[in-house]
């Protein structure tokens, strides 16, 4: 990138020097000093602008395969398929002066979470930052949400060992809160034996997961980075008061609201498949050790929603260790991840069989069975094994190979249908580069 | 004859030449910035934090950095990085990145030696920059050797 930048500065030197002659040549024929100094002026601005202009990208050419034919992985399958780890990336950034810059980065996915068209590139990032002292900056825009270690780089592959991070805690679910539109504040302390890293942010967003809508109405966060010698540690925290439906849920809603008029708790019933105005809490906790070339690494989260309505609560972990030799790096990861649907709609069905009792009417209880089914279908658990290597044949670009096992009941293609624990073996090659 | 031979022993005197300038590589770096950069001296810690990228202004002034790096694979480079800065060539590329592409900033500039190295330092008053304390002249200052700590 950096000898793109040179070779600009070079282009602009003799672009420079051409508009240089032509406003030599402009004087003879005696345009006026008043024309030529304004043509000059003009054209060393406008090369010293393009000093200030950055472009760079990054890409992952990844190819997998899954030995299992019932169960999805971010639509992965029994054939060797291209999509679903692809990624391209573009930035732009303009260092406007010491203090402003601004920065935009567009990313293209081979495969979505929500109803875009594959490779349709997505927003990730356009912020204004300004740098308030040599220790504080704010960025105001649109940024990625720091949820955990790794959650602002997602997609750069380049930047860790793995072919993706650890899906247990960066959970696909996470990804309708990708990024947000508002701003944050990052400040850097010396607290004599450690760094200090603060950021707080706030912001909002709205997206789809699936057949979700959903809208975050505000969210703020704030996390600690502190590092000594070797260790990294990392506590983030992050509340989101969300709005989210889906119209796949509709008929049952629609169903129920049907009964309402014999008791209002049916009205109870539907209107517990929404979520509205409701706030989650997402804490992640990660250490990170490097012992001389080994690396040690683990971060553990808890989502924690309302206890009620459409909602859930979220824990998990990983633990992930690597060890360079030479161009090599050898890794090996172990997750686990469970999800806990809120009861409220089970306990809300219970109770109304003692208002009208099973077998009074059967549409009832067909629609009572298949909305316990449904709630029932979002409780998962579930373990991954990961071993893989990765090997920088360039100077920008890594090959990795990577075997992953999954014993999960978690629905990872995010269909709700069943819940029996499913094992699957999925093989990944993947070409990260950075350009 | 003889002149093969002083052949020989220009290339003999060259070898312990490079071995010479190695060496010294690895006993001494300065870190240099501009004459009329305010600052005078950097501690170990504020030196990590500008190649980095941690801080982005120099400390108690207002002014914003132009790290000037030396190509990744060159001695220089892996003995500043390795030894001082304390991160593995390998891991420092992952860590630039992940640093670029997650809204933190721009890279340093890379240029092709030491000797641009300097005359880069030497002509832009915001430029930082590592080199062989040898080649130190007049035209740049230096805030930091590395052989001092």
């Amino acid at each position: 990138m950096q000898s793109i930048v040179m070779q600009n500065t070079a282009m602009n030197e003799n672009w420079m020097a051409s508009v240089t002659d032509v406003t030599r040549f402009a004087k003879r024929l005696c345009l006026g000093m008043s024309l030529n100094a304004w043509l000059l002026v003009a054209s060393s601005a406008q090369a010293e602008m393009m000093d200030q202009f950055h472009f760079s990208g990054f890409a992952t050419l990844g190819a997998g395969k899954l030995y299992e034919s019932e169960a999805h992985f971010i639509d992965y399958h029994e054939a060797w398929s291209f999509k679903s780890d692809t990624i391209l990336g573009g930035q732009i950034q303009f260092q406007a002066s010491d203090r402003w810059a601004v920065t935009g980065q567009v990313v293209a996915r081979g495969f979505n979470f929500d109803n875009k068209s594959d490779f349709e590139p997505v927003l990730e990032w356009l912020f204004t930052s300004y740098q308030l002292t040599p220790e504080t900056r704010v960025r105001a825009g649109r940024l990625r949400t720091p949820f955990y270690l790794y959650s602002e780089s997602l997609e750069i592959g380049y930047s860790y060992p793995w072919v993706r991070p650890p899906v247990d805690a960066y959970s696909f679910l996470l990804s309708p809160l990708s990024h947000f539109d508002g701003a944050d504040v990052t400040a850097t302390f010396d607290a004599g034996f450690a760094d200090i890293d603060v950021q707080v942010f706030a912001g909002v967003t709205e997206s789809e997961y699936f057949d979700f809508n959903i809208q975050i109405n505000t969210m703020l966060g704030a996390n600690l980075v502190a590092r000594w010698q070797d260790v990294t540690f990392r506590y983030g925290a992050t509340f989101v008061d969300t709005d989210a439906s889906s119209v796949a849920l509709q008929p049952l809603i629609d169903g129920f609201n049907q009964f309402a008029v014999i008791d209002p708790i049916f009205a109870e019933i539907a209107s517990s498949h929404k979520t509205e105005s409701e706030w989650f809490q997402y804490h992640g906790l990660g250490i990170q050790w490097e012992y001389q070339r080994w690396t040690f690494l683990s971060e553990q989260y808890a989502i924690i929603g309302p206890g009620k309505d459409f909602s859930n609560d979220a824990f998990g972990w990983y633990i992930s260790v690597s060890r360079q030799i030479g161009a090599f790096v050898p890794y090996a990861v172990v997750g686990y991840y469970r999800n806990k649907f809120s009861d409220e709609i089970e306990n809300l069905i219970e109770q109304s069989k003692l208002i009208v009792v099973p077998g009074a009417i059967p549409s009832l209880d067909s629609l009572r069975q298949v909305d316990a089914s449904v709630a029932q279908g979002f409780n998962e658990h579930g373990n991954t094994y990961t071993a893989g290597v990765r090997y920088d044949f360039l100077a920008n670009a890594a090959l990795k190979l990577e075997v992953e096992y999954f014993d999960s009941t978690a629905q990872l293609r995010g269909n709700i249908s069943g819940s029996a624990s499913q094992d699957a073996w999925l093989t990944t090659v993947v070409i990260d580069v950075v350009f | 004859m003889a002149a093969l031979l002083s052949k020989f022993r220009i290339s003999h005197l060259l070898a312990w030449l490079l071995l010479w300038v190695s060496l010294t590589v690895e006993a001494e770096i300065a870190i240099i910035v501009h004459p009329e950069n305010p600052v005078q001296a950097l501690s170990e810690r504020d030196i990590k934090k500008l190649f980095l990228g941690r801080i982005r202004m120099f400390p108690g002034t207002t002014d914003a950095p132009i790290v000037v790096d030396q190509p990744a694979g060159t001695a220089v480079h892996s003995v500043f990085y390795s030894g001082f800065i304390n991160m593995e060539p390998e891991k420092l590329k992952r860590y630039r990145a992940s640093y670029l592409f997650s809204g933190q900033g721009m890279l340093p500039l890379t240029v092709d030696d030491a000797l641009q190295v300097r005359d880069y330092v030497a002509s832009h008053p915001g430029a930082i920059g590592y080199v062989n304390a040898e080649i130190v002249d007049d035209s740049v200052k230096v805030v930091f050797k590395v052989s001092d700590r």
